[in-house]
């Protein structure tokens, strides 16, 4: 429906199958990153519309994820929203800080994550 | 005589009579007590008696240190324990975070339908499991919260903010369970209450948790009020309810983690641990807490926090700029909204005032001449709307830039009315930020970073 590619990059199983699973339900097209480094690479190679960042990751975690994406010339321009844990309300600042588009809570709320991703998509396009 | 190596030594440097005192403790020497004189002869009973009686007071102090150091010794270790702990409750309550969110996220699928229909019975028994895994998470994050007190990592984040303001915000969080029980919910605020300097977000914590309680324990139309009084020093808020009240003995217990107390029927909602975070939180800012009850007529749990570092009384529920640059007031009543905003625009280099409803949001433009307004529209005493129109209509502000950032999305509307820009949430921090820019505010330089123009601080 949207063909819209988001990468998601997420080292929990579970948790990346719910996030695939409920935005390509709503018609999006879904990139799957298991640890940070996949994550660079994939958003190099793909160009995806948007990546959707876990934090806490093996290897390198979310944020230096994020700063790599946003320091090559070739990923620099798509937007990183970063996925933090609703209790760490510390993250918050430190995430958009440090300069990710955004965040999404976790838990997810399933039934506002399409719109939610739709309207970070729809906020970036007309300044790219 | 005889004399060894050592009286040799002595003899010869002049000394000629030498007392020494055992220093004992339990029968054994641990030391020893020596007089010398340079004339021959013996020491008298007086001074031979003095002497035991240092040597006794002696061991005793040699016995007190050694203790003291041992005890030293064990509370440091203690507290390397104790920190343990609480670095592993804090990683394991991420680590139990991780599959709720799966728990939860799957329950909401399959609620939602979007792969087939449910019947009523597995319908039941799926929310039945979202409630619970939504209850685990309130439990973990209270103790994660607890470990982080008990850890002493707990930073509080002071700002300057009304005390009006938190118990309005607080009481809105459990209007609604309130309603549904009949309960009437009171807030009394003594006129002399202003402004508090603490973190308002742990603040608001404490009162909610009290209130959570006192809805959780006051029966099907009761009454709860909440008052806020001052001494000058201390400001003390107080949350009473018409529940069962709390015995004496269970008085200093339900303080303590997992303690409920034999309060009423609904034992078993809740952490146990709301109370025990609330007083580490509440002596966090140097102020304490206590609990006065009558059994059969109902109980006042009250806080008291010192008033330091306020600027003195206010009634005003807005918060005055914290940093230079050009100044931008937003109105919005969500906290989470207003911090995201706050962070976009102080990282950009401006200052931020800011009101948690229209009217002070009004009477902060009118007196501060902001270089951009920044409201939402769904606000909690006038609509969003007419608050464009007033800003527009007064030629003091009309000059003023008005953002508009809501969830309604009708940006015809906004923009007939005189709004410069018109965003929907969520908002990404660029696309503020090149409203602020169209609209002049800020400037862009030509790698595309805003950053704020030169002589366009008010």
């Amino acid at each position: 429906m949207t063909g819209h590619r988001i990468l998601v990059v997420e080292d929990n199983e579970r948790n990346l199958k719910l996030v695939r699973d409920v935005l390509q339900y709503a018609g999006y097209d879904i990139l799957e990153a298991r640890t940070g480094e996949q994550g660079v690479e994939l958003a190099q190679r793909s160009s995806p519309h948007l990546v959707l960042m876990d934090l806490q990751l093996p290897g390198i975690d979310g944020e230096q994820a994020f700063r790599l994406i946003r320091d090559d010339s070739r990923t620099s321009g798509i937007p990183v929203v970063a996925l933090t844990a609703s209790a760490m309300k510390d993250d918050r600042a430190r995430v958009l800080r440090a300069g990710f588009d955004g965040y999404l809570e976790k838990p997810i709320n399933v039934r506002a994550l399409p719109a939610q991703v739709l309207a970070f998509l729809s906020r970036e396009e007309p300044n790219r | 005589m005889t004399r060894d190596a050592h009286q040799e030594q002595l003899y010869l440097a002049g000394w000629l009579s030498m007392l020494a005192v055992p220093v004992l403790r339990e029968g054994k020497i641990v030391g020893v007590l020596v007089v010398r004189r340079k004339a021959p002869g013996g020491f008298s009973a007086e001074i031979t008696a003095m002497l035991q009686s240092i040597a006794d007071q002696s061991a005793l102090a040699i016995l007190n240190a050694r203790l003291f150091r041992e005890l030293e010794r064990k509370r440091g270790e203690l507290e390397v324990a104790s920190r343990h702990k609480s670095e592993f409750l804090a990683s394991m309550s991420h680590e139990l975070r991780t599959p709720l969110n799966a728990v939860i996220g799957f329950s909401e699928v399959l609620l939602e339908r979007m792969f087939g229909d449910l019947n009523e019975r597995q319908d039941e028994y799926v929310h039945d499991i979202l409630s619970s895994g939504q209850h685990l998470l309130e439990l973990l994050s209270d103790v994660l919260d607890l470990s982080k007190v008990e850890a002493g990592r707990m930073d509080l984040d002071r700002s300057t903010f009304a005390v009006r303001e938190a118990i309005e915000y607080s009481a809105s969080q459990v209007r609604e369970r309130a309603a549904q029980r009949s309960i009437t919910l009171e807030l009394d605020t003594a006129p002399g209450v202003g402004r508090l300097h603490a973190d308002q977000r742990r603040i608001r914590q404490v009162i909610v948790n009290l209130l959570s309680n006192a809805v959780k324990f006051t029966p099907v139309g009761g009454s709860i009020t909440v008052q806020a009084t001052t001494d000058g020093t201390d400001v003390a808020i107080t949350v009473s309810d018409t529940g069962p009240g709390v015995p004496v003995e269970d008085r200093e217990r339900i303080f303590e983690s997992f303690q409920q107390g034999g309060r009423g029927v609904n034992r078993q909602e809740g952490t146990g641990l709301g109370l025990t975070l609330s007083r580490r939180i509440v002596e966090l800012h140097g102020g304490h807490m206590w609990l006065d009850s009558e059994v059969g007529l109902g109980s006042t749990f009250g806080l008291a926090v010192p008033l330091t570092g306020t600027s003195g009384p206010g009634t005003a529920s807005s918060s005055p700029p914290r940093t230079e640059g050009p100044l931008a007031v937003v109105i919005e009543d969500d906290p989470g909204s207003l911090e995201l905003l706050t962070v976009y625009l102080e990282g950009a280099g401006m200052a931020v005032a800011s009101a948690v409803n229209g009217a002070d949001g009004l009477d902060l433009v009118r007196r501060l001449a902001p270089t951009a307004v920044l409201m939402d529209i769904g606000l909690p005493d006038v609509d969003g709307w007419q608050l464009i129109s007033l800003l527009k209509g007064d030629p003091g502000t009309a000059g003023i830039p008005v953002l508009v950032v809501s969830m309604i999305d009708d940006a015809r509307r906004g923009l007939a009315l005189g709004a410069s820009e018109y965003l929907v949430k969520p908002v990404s921090r660029e696309s503020v930020l090149a409203a602020l820019a169209r609209v002049g505010v800020l400037a862009m330089s030509p790698n595309g970073a805003l950053f704020v123009e030169k002589g366009a601080a008010p």
